[in-house]
């Protein structure tokens, strides 16, 4: 027997246009749940900065701070990362923490102090370097962008 | 108390200098199969990069001054002291052949990232260059 097709009155599709609306509103602002394959791989590799001990590169480098992690954490979990490749994970001899892109002839450097803040560096491979400070989300979302040509 | 720094006249600007880079954090992997150094490399965290003279010194000796993963790359004591820096003598607990660069005027963090990548790129550079005639 053949399934009544169940047609939503006037009342109904008010209804519905308003629970697409409210959902729009409530998943707008969450992330991708497509995030790209390196992304675990990338947060272990972070983790793992924690075990550094001083000296770590024969020069007196310090240990990676936890604030660096964090916010390299939270750089990465907020912004649009999808299309880029495996960045390069290094730790920084005063405690923070760098990621490195290269991509074509764009290389793109992103520095995260023992404090959380943010700077980048943008190189057009064989030209001068341009850096930059990071203040928002946009502004590190830009940076990335770059390297892809966006 | 304020110390006076002096460029040791004695090093020509074609002299080498080595540093001493830990590969794992230092050298990014492409996806041809380079590997290539990064700015990274020669940040240090007093921001005076240290290195020693390679006609005073064996890589063997600086090597044996690090860790076991460690490696050498070489910079031109010309290219440092044409970004800005001076080529301060300062014998360390490893060999006498030890020097720091010291920036000449004050640098932002942004402007030694800038020096520290341009190190860099001459390295990647020069590697290329080895590469593509070792290949011909």
């Amino acid at each position: 027997m053949a399934q009544a097709l169940h047609l939503p009155n006037f009342i109904e599709l008010k209804r519905l246009r308003q629970d697409q609306e409210s959902n729009r509103r409530q998943w707008s602002g969450v992330k991708s749940l497509q995030s790209p394959a390196w992304l675990k791989e990338i947060y272990d590799r972070i983790s793992a900065l924690k075990l550094l001990e001083e000296n770590w590169d024969s020069y007196g480098g310090l240990p990676v701070a936890e604030t660096a992690i964090k916010a390299v954490r939270v750089l990465l979990s907020n912004l649009d990362i999808e299309d880029l490749p495996t960045p390069h994970v290094a730790p920084l001899p005063d405690g923070g923490i760098g990621l490195h892109w290269r991509v074509g002839a764009r290389d793109l450097e992103i520095e995260v102090e023992p404090n959380g803040k943010v700077h980048y560096l943008q190189t057009n491979v064989g030209e001068e370097s341009i850096p930059g400070d990071v203040h928002s989300l946009p502004e590190a979302q830009n940076a990335l962008d770059w390297v892809l040509g966006k | 108390m304020h110390q006076t720094h002096r460029d040791a006249e004695d090093i020509q600007d074609d002299d080498l200098l080595l540093r001493r880079i830990t590969p794992a954090s230092h050298t990014a992997l492409q996806p041809d199969g380079t590997r290539i150094l990064t700015g990274f490399a020669f940040r240090e965290r007093n921001d005076e990069c240290s290195m020693y003279v390679a006609k005073e010194v064996t890589h063997e000796k600086v090597l044996s001054c690090g860790f076991p993963t460690q490696e050498i790359v070489e910079v031109r004591a010309g290219d440092v002291r044409k970004l800005g820096y001076m080529i301060v003598r300062e014998p360390d607990n490893c060999d006498n052949s030890h020097v720091f660069a010291k920036a000449k005027a004050y640098k932002s963090r942004g402007q030694i990232a800038k020096d520290c990548k341009a190190l860099a790129e001459l390295v990647n550079a020069h590697n290329a260059r080895v590469a593509r005639e070792g290949a011909q």
